[in-house]
């Protein structure tokens, strides 16, 4: 069982107590959607005395008891890759005070204000404007991630995950996926056309690099000036940065709006352009197309990953049960983007 | 055997019943949302109904085109889903093994793959199927 609210309060008051040097009081306390696989809660909080005196307004992350995704990183090595993103001047909320001894790990970070539905940010209103400069945004911030250096000492990301020795990122991910699907027991032809083709044409890695690797509309907090916070580090890894350049760009991201390539806010050419002038990196076209075909796959093998959660007992849920049929549009677009490719001679 | 409502027909009114009496009375964002994704599960179990039984079939005439080949269809509908999921791992070797890479034979498993996925779709998410296959937007 989850502990109550008042239990949590009382943890959050002591745990921040003893980190701020202050006494502590919680004056908001509520639980905010976050990923499937933890618990988001917004704090509000007081401190009374010492150098954080003063009110702050926070987000608790911390890890459900029960289930854990081997693909994640835990809330500690989430703590550090966020001190090493807003230090490197990513837009990613500031990390506060990490309790990596409670059980289970949390930590607390500033909470910053916004939009990150993906519905809404492509279609509200009060954001065009913000919609405008979205994906030059996007693509700066990009390179940005990918200017963290994984293998330095100090950043202590040395355990983020990455290519088993040897395979390229391409040919690592296409592996996981037909892993996935053999753990499943699914055998569909429409799945294993696809990992054949993944596999015949993987693209090259110039420079493996740190990924944000949820890097898209919905994991971003956008205001009506623009992009505020890059957000759900949780699968970050190292790997081709084309696959987080791609990952936004896969048709379900777009959250209805199709025909804006990036994300339901864009078009593909400039974030392209603002993406290479700000990393320096010439983009290959066609691996870019590569990545959002692998991203189809992965989202639609996902799906389907997380609806076992449902059918396993683990995690009951009629949300997660439907992620289930919806595998079949990732499918479909899966399908069809291999199409165009081979009709215009990949 | 059973009297009415069939199957389809009660799936359809505790949907109904979600939708006209249960997600008026929620607040709460979440539980909205809960239950919004159990009637649209609802309705996902009214098509597959309506549609299962002719989508097998065809799936098994595609696969017989396919094969070049026509084994006997087992009458029971529980006996020609555990056929068919046996045709299909072994069509996922034929395309392991490399047999369906090229010509005509690519160009007959990929018309297969598309009616298999439309189908598919016609159950879980026909609006989806009409925005990829009219190119449009929601």
């Amino acid at each position: 069982m989850a502990p109550s609210i008042d239990e949590l309060r009382h943890e959050l008051e002591t745990f921040i107590g003893a980190s701020a040097g202050g006494e502590a009081r919680v004056t908001g306390l509520r639980p905010i959607a976050g990923g499937a696989s933890r618990e988001t809660w917004a704090v509000d909080v007081t401190v009374a005395a010492g150098p954080e005196a003063g009110e702050h307004a926070l987000v608790m992350r911390r890890d459900m008891a029960t289930t854990m995704n081997p693909n994640a990183l835990d809330r500690a090595q989430e703590f550090r890759l966020l001190q090493a993103a807003h230090r490197a001047g990513v837009l990613a909320p500031r990390p506060r005070w990490l309790a990596a001894h409670a059980a289970p790990p949390f930590f607390l970070m500033d909470r910053v204000e916004g939009e990150s539905i993906g519905r809404r940010v492509v279609r509200e209103r009060e954001l065009a404007d913000a919609r405008r400069i979205l994906p030059e945004q996007m693509a700066r911030q990009l390179a940005l991630i990918h200017q963290i250096d994984p293998d330095r000492e100090d950043l202590g990301l040395r355990s983020v995950p990455r290519p088993a020795d040897g395979l390229s990122p391409a040919l690592d991910i296409a592996g996981k996926m037909r892993a996935a699907l053999a753990a499943l027991d699914v055998h569909d032809p429409l799945f294993e056309t696809a990992l054949r083709w993944l596999e015949a044409n993987a693209p090259r890695c110039e420079r493996m690099l740190l990924l944000h690797g949820d890097f898209r509309v919905g994991n971003l907090i956008v205001g009506p000036e623009g992009l505020r916070a890059v957000i759900d580090w949780e699968f970050a890894h190292v790997g081709d940065p084309l696959e987080d350049v791609a990952w936004p760009c896969v048709r379900d991201w777009r959250f209805g709006r199709d025909e804006l390539r990036v994300g339901g806010v864009g078009d593909l050419e400039p974030y392209l352009a603002a993406y290479e002038q700000a990393s320096g990196r010439r983009v290959e076209r066609s691996a870019v197309r590569y990545w959002e075909i692998m991203g189809n796959l992965k989202w639609g093998v996902t799906c389907l990953v997380q609806a076992q959660r449902h059918l396993s007992g683990e995690d009951p849920s009629v949300e997660l049960a439907s992620l289930g049929r919806r595998s079949a549009e990732m499918q479909w677009e899966l399908l069809d983007l291999i199409e165009r490719e081979l009709v215009n001679g990949w | 055997m059973n009297d009415r409502p069939s199957a389809v027909e009660l799936v359809a009114a505790a949907r109904m019943h979600l939708e006209k009496e249960v997600l008026p009375a929620l607040a709460e964002p979440r539980l909205r949302f809960q239950t919004l994704v159990a009637a649209n599960v609802l309705l996902i179990v009214e098509r597959e109904l309506a549609l299962a039984e002719s989508q097998l079939d065809a799936e098994w005439e595609r696969l017989n085109a396919l094969e070049r080949s026509g084994p006997a269809r087992p009458s029971s509908l529980e006996a020609r889903r555990e056929a068919l999921a046996a045709r299909r791992r072994a069509l996922c070797e034929r395309i392991r093994r490399g047999e369906l890479d090229k010509g005509e034979a690519q160009r007959a498993l990929f018309q297969h793959l598309r009616r298999t996925v439309e189908d598919k779709l016609r159950v879980a998410n026909p609006r989806f199927l009409a925005r990829a296959l009219g190119g449009k937007s929601e």
